[in-house]
């Protein structure tokens, strides 16, 4: 994990000491909302539905036993004992005070971590692959590449008012667990034909109230360029980014407007400017950062365990467990094991304080001290030993952690909708509990298999609903909530965004649609594998369509 | 969602405290309660106005931020907002029950192992 030198320091604890000061100002009145508002936010700080909003960065997702253990105390002693891990790997906690939270700040810079560009419009916390260091399938770790991309981006004196807010995710495998064709910049890690390592670049991804599949501009970027080729996008962006009207003036817009190849044409010019500049990257540099995210001590391990594979045999519980939660590590005898955070009836991405605590301990205990949050509001131990996962189970069974069912239909992803959030038409959370309920049956689940839901609670679509193969968002609709589906999104490397499928739902008809649409599915697959996106890539959403609204018609 | 009869609805001013960001209403004292059933109800649109206005003065001193007016209609424990998202702030909680139940700890175990 990186860890913060004294420059790193010297910033955060400036920043919570100049806030602390701009909230005793707003609180005595000095500043006026109109000049507070711009200065909370750039702190991460929103005024919801009930109460402010501490948005607070997790970069990449990385979290460890002392910073679990931090959020998990201003979680008790600040909010009401839980926290909400959100889809951009960060945490949000619901019910601060505004009094309270220059404190908040100073204890999290304790374990370094902060709030800053967690909103507004400046380039938010990069994030990554969730198995980053881990994954078998890996070319090479993203987290350093995040991380420089961290520094560049941290309080970049050009970029700190962009004409929208601008997002970046990196991906190390080809197998895409990051969604990087989603976002304003898209970094797939890959190998030239000479074995050196860069980036397959894609731009102008985005969902929100015009989804868009990042184009993209280029196969290889040797790795010593990325921040060139990045600082050549953004400017080209905050150059020509509309201004005029904030729904149009993300990077997706200008690239639909002007065109890729214009667009691609542009940043190559830019990018002729500045390649050589100060902002190439020395190999020291990169192998400095690089050590920071080194493997931990592995122990010299057989790849079977008997601990593992005697659990495997005499308890079912376990067994269920491990087909869906637990993943192959690129070590042997080591595993990474995904934490649902989407039990039956639970709010998708909650925990509570004793649970962010139960899990420091076993990463302490068991997992090299790394926990990772992942874009889909679960947690990951990255680096288990098998023979110690039975007991990792049993520890998380006790602390109503262990739901087995990863990946699943009930794994949904679900932003917090009008139970919480001041933007949203509709709620989500109590759809996604409704969901889990109905299909809570593990046996059913894992017949269905794999199988992605997504809900947001409006059309910004924090819930990620376009990449969902099944998405759901809440619209009103004359004061009522609906809910409209659409099928057949995903974003992985075969990125798709969802069409709507019809006409929308009541929020009591709404659970019932989702049935009948995996009961058709489950009706037209040609085998037990083939899953539902492929299925629906397979037939179209036509038998979907005819059976949600064929007693209609 | 419908309106009250006659093209009017019922007011009642909300805001959010500034320290601790409360959703809270106006009273017929001109204080803040965050209790709706306390909320001074408007009957026409001038009367809602002149609460608005008055609640603006509190905006102004900083006691509270984003006042504005919600239509409502009369119930037996007092105004209900016609609008979801006014009913959802007016329960002072979301409609679900929060993940606050903590979890058996378990250390227990962990205690064991270690």
């Amino acid at each position: 994990m990186y860890r913060y030198d004294e420059f790193d320091r010297r910033f955060v604890t400036g920043r919570v000491e100049q806030f602390r000061d701009q909230v005793l100002r707003r609180l005595s009145g000095e500043l006026t909302e109109d000049q507070f508002k711009p200065l909370r936010l750039m702190n991460g700080v929103y005024l919801q539905l009930h109460a402010y909003m501490l948005r607070i960065a997790i970069p990449y997702g990385g979290l460890n036993a002392a910073r679990l253990r931090k959020l998990a105390d201003i979680a008790m002693k600040y909010d009401r004992g839980f926290g909400h891990f959100t889809t951009r790997q960060n945490l949000q906690f619901h019910w601060i005070e505004l009094k309270d939270v220059p404190q908040i700040l100073a204890d999290l810079a304790e374990v370094e971590m902060h709030a800053i560009q967690t909103s507004g419009n400046c380039i938010r916390n990069v994030s990554a692959d969730h198995f980053a260091g881990a994954a078998v399938d890996e070319i090479a770790d993203p987290r350093p590449y995040a991380e420089i991309l961290r520094q560049w981006s941290s309080l970049h004196p050009e970029f700190t008012y962009l004409p929208r807010k601008f997002k970046l995710a990196v991906s190390g495998s080809a197998h895409d667990r990051a969604a990087i064709q989603v976002h304003d910049i898209g970094l797939q890690i890959v190998r030239n034909d000479a074995g050196e390592t860069g980036f397959t670049v894609y731009v102008g991804g985005g969902l929100g109230r015009s989804p868009f599949i990042g184009k993209k501009v280029r196969d290889f970027l040797p790795e010593a360029e990325l921040l060139s080729y990045c600082e050549a996008i953004l400017r080209v962006y905050n150059m020509f980014g509309r201004r005029d009207n904030k729904y149009k003036a993300r990077i997706k817009i200008l690239i639909h407007e002007a065109g890729v190849d214009e667009i691609r044409r542009q940043v190559e010019e830019e990018y002729a400017q500045i390649r050589d500049s100060r902002l190439t990257l020395p190999k020291a540099e990169l192998d400095r950062i690089a050590a920071y995210f080194a493997a931990p001590e592995f122990a010299a391990l057989p790849e079977r365990s008997q601990a593992h594979e005697q659990a495997l045999a005499g308890d079912r519980a376990y067994a269920d467990w491990v087909e869906r939660n637990v993943s192959p590590h690129r070590q042997p005898g080591y595993a990474i094991a995904t934490i649902a955070l989407k039990a039956v009836g639970e709010v998708p991405g909650d925990i509570s304080a004793d649970q962010m605590r139960v899990v420091a301990d076993i990463a302490e205990r068991y997992g090299h001290d790394e926990v990772r949050v992942s874009h889909e509001q679960n947690l990951v131990l990255p680096h288990l030993r098998k023979d110690d996962l039975p007991q990792v189970f049993a520890i998380l069974q006790q602390a109503e952690l262990a739901s087995p069912h990863a990946g699943l239909i009930t794994d949904i992803i679900s932003c917090p909708g009008l139970d919480y959030c001041s933007l949203a038409n509709a709620r989500s959370i109590p759809v996604a509990q409704r969901i889990t309920e109905r299909f809570a049956d593990l046996k059913r689940q894992r017949d269905i298999g794999d199988l992605k839901l997504k809900i947001s609670g409006c059309i910004n679509a924090c819930g990620h609903h376009h990449v969902g193969h099944i998405g759901i968002l809440g619209v009103d609709r004359k004061g009522e909530e609906f809910y409209q589906i659409t099928l057949g999104g995903s974003g992985d490397e075969n990125c798709s965004i969802g069409g709507i499928v019809g006409k929308g739902f009541s929020s009591d008809e709404i659970v019932d649609a989702v049935e009948k649409i995996v009961d058709t599915y489950i009706a037209l697959r040609a085998s037990p594998s083939e899953s539902f996106l492929e299925a629906f890539r397979r037939v179209g959403d036509a038998p979907f369509r005819e059976a949600l609204y064929a007693e209609a018609a | 969602m419908k309106r009250a009869a006659k093209g009017h609805a019922l007011q009642v001013v909300t805001a959010n405290a500034l320290r601790s960001g409360s959703v809270v209403f106006r009273t017929a004292g001109d204080d803040w309660s965050l209790d709706i059933a306390d909320a001074v109800v408007a009957e026409t649109s001038e009367a809602g106005e002149a609460l608005l206005a008055a609640a603006m003065r509190d905006v102004a001193a900083d006691v509270v931020v984003e006042a504005y007016l919600v239509d409502v209609e009369r119930q037996e424990n007092g105004p209900r907002p016609l609008l979801l998202r006014e009913r959802i702030r007016a329960l002072r909680g979301p409609t679900i029950t929060e993940n606050r139940t903590l979890a058996p700890a378990a250390t227990g175990l962990l205690a064991a192992a270690c």
